[in-house]
């Protein structure tokens, strides 16, 4: 039985009717942060009707032929990569449109077809590791989860039966995102970046944020509302937190050219839209800012409940005689409010003390005035046992049992541990899940450089499905652009959290010391062996002085031999 | 003696001491004997042969005989003549002329044809298709036509498929010509061969240099270039072209290797050469001289959006560059002042692939009513036949020299002769049979060179099977069966290169003999030292007891 699950809503404008089967946006989200800081958000979308069968991705024109090749060839139906440096803060900043872990993350489900999928994962992620420059090649089954619950497809699927054997996730918290990873990313566009948005992202003013990320997203959507057919669709993602008062301006004013460094020359000719959103919400309620030049248009975005307002720079409707510089300036200086933290957050940390043993704490704040169904991931290396029955969840001194438990085992060096919890978390109430762990030794060889550093654990997921739209950007799950989700408003909204990774120091050897205890052994072995020898061969006895002719006797009378005759003959 | 009994009392206790020393020296010397026992006749041994590279026995005098196996291509020539007698003296004039040949072996058959066969054909075209013309892989057929310049001028027409027609009056040696320089091209074969084996001495001819290297797969990459997508408009059905043109031809050379056709778009990638401006003069239009020289620095800024991540393949790049109007016409430069020959505004890269510069045409350029970006259609049969000529090239057909009086039928649309199609097989064969060859030999010349290189079971494996396939291709070869021998050589080549470029060769490769030395010596030395020192009492022992012996014999 075939049957499609999701049914788009979003077609925005039909594209001319073109040989290409493709079509291209860009689009620039840009919201100052309750905190202070400027959020900016560029997202890229290729839509591309590409034939299905194994040719599918042979003939590419919009979409980037590199990355088409990678999943095609390793049979990939959904494929989500990112790669962030810095934490996002979501008590202070909300949620944001993409949610990324630190480091890099990578999940991916492969079709219902595929063969030995922990062999094709590694392939994956070798010849992801070469496109996109990052260390993704160090994934692989050791540290892959299938995770039952937390990631479902967020695509189009053809058979509503799921099975989680063909889901796998990964994340390298300790990956460092830098520009090598930013300019493999940007040569995967269309316009490169030549053109367009693109254009905006410099690696200077990029990589001086408080936190970014890229993201790589390919899914199967809905051709068309009858969804008989499936089209490819890759979203690009950059996710940046600028702080105004760091960056070495006065005061909070922020303008195009003082985020990216420089203004915007046009729209990429290639693309079927490009608009520039600027979220004015907080306008109304705090400290309002002017913008400059004038918008295209305004929109305003109930949501769940929630009212949003949105300056709209139509780009491709603009004319360009110089760049554009979209410049906000409060008339006041900028007031903070109190801070009113979103409806979900959460923090976790390690606890215990000494290289034995340990625990892991996760707080998840509540804030919503009703109780709220959470699914809790867990995704522990296999170099830290986890111990099940230590797991304790408690909110407000209550201990609460968990709904459903999904628990697998690690095993040493080729399984991680994984473990999903799905809990009813009371209503205004901080919950906190406690699990207990043991520190191992590792083998020499196991070690990575520099040791002592520490050993990362990759953050930890909590999926909630959110009854209201406070605070919430996320892309609607029909619309792949920003635009698709205004006015979006849904039963529930979808919403992944990600928690700190930490990092714990696990006993670590002096890494000389097995040629020391090599050297040592050899030397005992001999210093007993000599004495051991000669006690069994040889025997000590007393020898009378005549016969004493040692070594240095005999030397002497050798050179003394030739002298004699020759003293008699005197 | 009996008044001192005392005394031999005391000679007794005395005596007694001698035979209790020599008991106690003698368990000492066992005590050394199995010392030296232990360590070195058992120690050492065992010591050696567990730390001993792992290495599967191979078949090293195999290896080393295929070097004297001289690779024979044996080939069937048919003469076919309405005299038999002819037949017979163009055979023998033509065996003489291939005695001295070292690559081939020719074995001539003369049979005679029926006149009516020949008289009832219309044309040549008719007599490709009849009966007469089904041959085996790399045979020949050489056809008498009496009536043959009725339909050509030439004295000998090579036909599409394995079959030469020629003239009653043509002489042996033009036929010979034929034979050699077209059908059999033995010295591209042969400065192949040398060049393989001996890279510095001998070079490759001008086909061997743009033919892509033996590989069992090839991705073929078509790209068009916009780099200026704001002023040209390409809306073209470019998987549509690919599969009207290129893959025909491909699917004809699907039993050499496989091709996988891609393709894609790319804008905004400028050349990074400056095409230099010809001014308008009379006669000349204005337009864009773009240097031969120049052409390599096209590539380069390419390269880097055509290279896989996934694919291993080698890859044979065709790219379109479509100038936008203010740069165009662009035309290529052979040298100062003269454009590319044959009016074809593309050029080749030895075993890399060909570009082909598009022009928009003038009027729509110079039509100031098309509002830009400007559409320019695709001339698909230029652009494609451009690049089917050039994908001939590099897949090893080469531009033959012209003979005098000899002509071919034109190309068919699969865009190959069957007879191409042989001599191609015939290079590949050589090429991956000469490679196997010399990649055995040189992995057996490692081998005996370094001591450290593991040879695992999955190695030894491919080794052994290269072996055998080189074997049963040369056996083949002298058999005359084309088809089997490509396999068996296709078999030893994917073996060879499999087993030389394994990893697990290098698993013990970085582990020097010094740090070895640094381990074993602090045990080694200390101990061995006293054992060996030993084996002087040991030997004085063992002599004085011979001499003992002696002596008690004497007694």
């Amino acid at each position: 039985m075939v049957c499609f699950i999701l049914v788009p809503f979003w077609i925005l404008n039909v594209g001319q009717c073109l040989v290409q089967k493709d079509r291209f946006d860009e689009e620039l989200l840009l919201k100052p942060l309750p905190s202070g800081h400027v959020y900016a958000y560029f997202q890229f979308t290729t839509v591309w009707d590409a034939p299905s069968g194994p040719q599918m991705f042979q003939h590419c024109h919009l979409f980037p032929r590199a990355l088409g090749e990678v999943a095609g060839r390793h049979n990939v139906q959904e494929l989500h990569v990112t790669l962030t440096e810095g934490l996002w803060r979501y008590e202070y900043w909300g949620f944001p449109v993409s949610d990324a872990a630190p480091g890099a993350e990578l999940w991916t489900w492969f079709r219902n077809d595929t063969k030995d999928v922990d062999n094709i994962w590694k392939k994956l992620t070798g010849a992801l590791s070469g496109l996109l420059c990052a260390s993704l090649n160090f994934i692989g089954t050791p540290n892959s989860l299938s995770p039952e619950y937390s990631f479902r497809p967020t695509g189009v699927v053809k058979n509503s039966n799921l099975n989680s054997s063909f889901v796998r996730y990964a994340t390298l918290p300790r990956e460092i995102v830098c520009t090598e990873n930013l300019t493999p990313w940007k040569k995967l566009l269309p316009c490169d970046s030549k053109k367009g948005f693109a254009s905006l992202l410099n690696a200077g003013h990029i990589h001086n944020t408080n936190y970014h990320s890229l993201g790589l997203h390919i899914r199967p959507v809905c051709k068309d509302a009858k969804c008989t057919e499936v089209s490819i669709e890759l979203r690009q993602t950059v996710s940046l937190v600028y702080d105004m008062m760091i960056l070495g301006f006065q005061n909070q004013d922020w303008s195009l050219r003082k985020l990216f460094g420089l203004g915007l020359s046009g729209p990429c000719p290639l693309a079927t839209s490009s608009f520039i959103y600027v979220d004015v919400t907080s306008n109304e309620t705090g400290t309002p800012y002017q913008l400059q030049p004038e918008p295209t248009e305004v929109i305003t975005s109930i949501r769940g409940g929630y009212e949003s307002k949105f300056k709209v720079y139509n780009i491709q409707k603009m004319s360009f005689t110089h760049m554009l510089n979209i410049v906000a300036t409060y008339s006041t200086p900028k007031v903070y409010a109190v801070n009113v933290p979103p409806v979900l957050y959460a923090s976790r940390y390690i606890v215990g003390y000494g290289q034995e043993r340990g625990g892991i704490v996760t707080k998840i704040h509540n804030n919503h005035w009703k109780h709220l169904d959470i699914i809790y991931l867990e995704n522990i290396p296999w170099f830290l046992p986890i111990y099940l029955h230590t797991l304790r969840v408690v909110a407000g001194g209550k201990e609460i049992t968990p709904i459903l438990k999904k628990y697998v085992p690690g095993k040493e060096r080729s399984r991680p541990y994984s473990l999903e919890v799905l809990l009813r978390i009371p209503a205004r109430s901080v919950t906190e899940i406690y699990i207990e762990f043991d520190y191992v030794f590792l083998k020499w060889q196991e070690y990575p450089p520099d040791a002592n550093h520490g050993f990362y654990i990759g953050s930890a997921i909590i999926s909630a499905y959110l009854p209201v739209g406070k605070n919430y950007m996320g892309l609607p799950q029909a619309g792949p652009t920003i635009y698709s989700s205004f006015n979006a408003s849904r039963e529930g909204f979808l919403l992944q959290l990600r928690t700190e990774s930490l990092i714990i120091t696990l006993p670590t050897p002096d890494f000389s010391m097995p040629y020391n205890v090599i050297c040592l052994a050899c030397t005992v072995v001999a210093l007993a062996f000599g004495p051991l020898h000669n006690i069994t061969t040889k025997r000590l006895c007393m020898k009378d002085g005549n016969s004493c002719n040692g070594l240095l006797i005999r030397l002497k009378s050798m050179l003394f031999k030739g002298r004699k005759p020759q003293a008699q003959a005197h | 003696m009996s008044s001192h009994p005392s005394t031999t009392e005391e000679i007794k206790t005395v005596g007694d001491l001698p035979v209790e020393k020599i008991d106690k020296t003698d368990y000492r010397i066992y005590a050394a004997i199995s010392y030296f026992v232990i360590l070195i006749v058992i120690g050492l041994p065992l010591w050696w042969k567990t730390t001993e590279v792992y290495r599967v026995p191979l078949p090293y005098t195999r290896i080393a005989a295929l070097n004297e196996s001289d690779f024979v291509l044996v080939t069937n020539v048919t003469i076919a003549s309405l005299d038999i007698d002819r037949g017979k003296q163009l055979a023998s004039d033509l065996d003489n002329f291939f005695k001295t040949s070292k690559l081939f072996k020719v074995h001539f058959v003369v049979t005679q044809v029926q006149k009516q066969i020949l008289a009832s054909a219309q044309s040549i075209q008719a007599l490709e298709l009849s009966s007469v013309s089904r041959r085996q892989a790399g045979d020949i057929l050489l056809l008498e036509v009496p009536g043959l310049p009725r339909f050509t001028p030439s004295q000998v027409l090579v036909g599409r498929r394995r079959i030469v027609y020629f003239a009653t009056d043509t002489s042996s040696v033009k036929l010979t010509e034929v034979l050699q320089q077209w059908l059999f091209q033995e010295e591209t074969l042969q400065r192949m061969i040398s060049s393989m084996v001996s890279p510095t001495k001998s070079e490759l001819d001008l086909a061997g240099r743009r033919r892509m290297p033996t590989a069992s797969a090839y991705d073929v990459m078509v790209t068009i270039v916009n780099p200026d997508p704001e002023k040209v408009q390409l809306n073209w059905d470019l998987q549509e072209a690919i599969e009207n043109f290129l893959s025909p031809f491909l699917r004809n050379l699907a039993p050499l290797a496989d091709y996988n056709v891609k393709s894609q778009w790319l804008y905004f990638v400028p050349l990074q050469v400056q095409p230099k401006l010809v001014p308008e003069q009379p006669g000349i239009r204005k337009h864009f001289a773009l240097s031969e020289e120049l052409l390599p620095h096209i590539i380069t800024p390419l390269e880097k959006k055509l290279a896989s991540h996934v694919s291993q393949n080698p890859c044979l790049n065709f790219v379109v560059y479509v100038p936008p109007c203010s740069e165009s016409p662009l035309y290529i430069y052979r040298q100062e002042g003269v454009i590319l020959r044959g009016g074809v505004n593309a050029f080749l890269s030895p075993r890399w692939g060909g570009i082909i510069i598009h022009n928009p045409p003038q009027d729509i350029c110079d039509n100031t009513t098309v509002v830009e970006p400007k559409p320019v259609e695709a001339d698909w049969s230029k652009i494609m036949g451009t690049f089917l000529a050039q994908l001939r090239l590099l897949v090893g057909v080469p531009e033959l020299d012209d003979i005098p009086r000899v002509s071919m039928l034109p190309l068919a649309a699969s865009g190959m002769r069957q007879w191409e199609l042989d001599s191609l097989y015939r290079v590949r064969i050589m090429e991956q049979l000469t490679s196997a060859m010399l990649t055995l030999q040189s992995l057996s010349q490692l081998l005996g060179e370094i001591s450290n290189i593991v040879i695992d079971d999955e190695v030894g494996d491919s080794i052994q099977e290269a072996v055998s396939a080189v074997e049963r291709g040369i056996e083949l070869l002298h058999q005359g069966n084309l088809l089997a021998a490509f396999e068996a050589s296709k078999q030893a080549f994917l073996s060879a290169e499999a087993a030389f470029t394994d990893p697990s060769l290098l698993a013990l490769l970085y582990f020097p003999d010094d740090q070895k030395y640094a381990v074993y010596i602090p045990l080694f030395l200390p101990v061995m030292i006293p054992v060996l020192m030993s084996l002087k009492n040991i030997y004085l022992w063992a002599a004085s007891k011979v001499r003992h012996k002696g002596k008690e014999k004497v007694d």
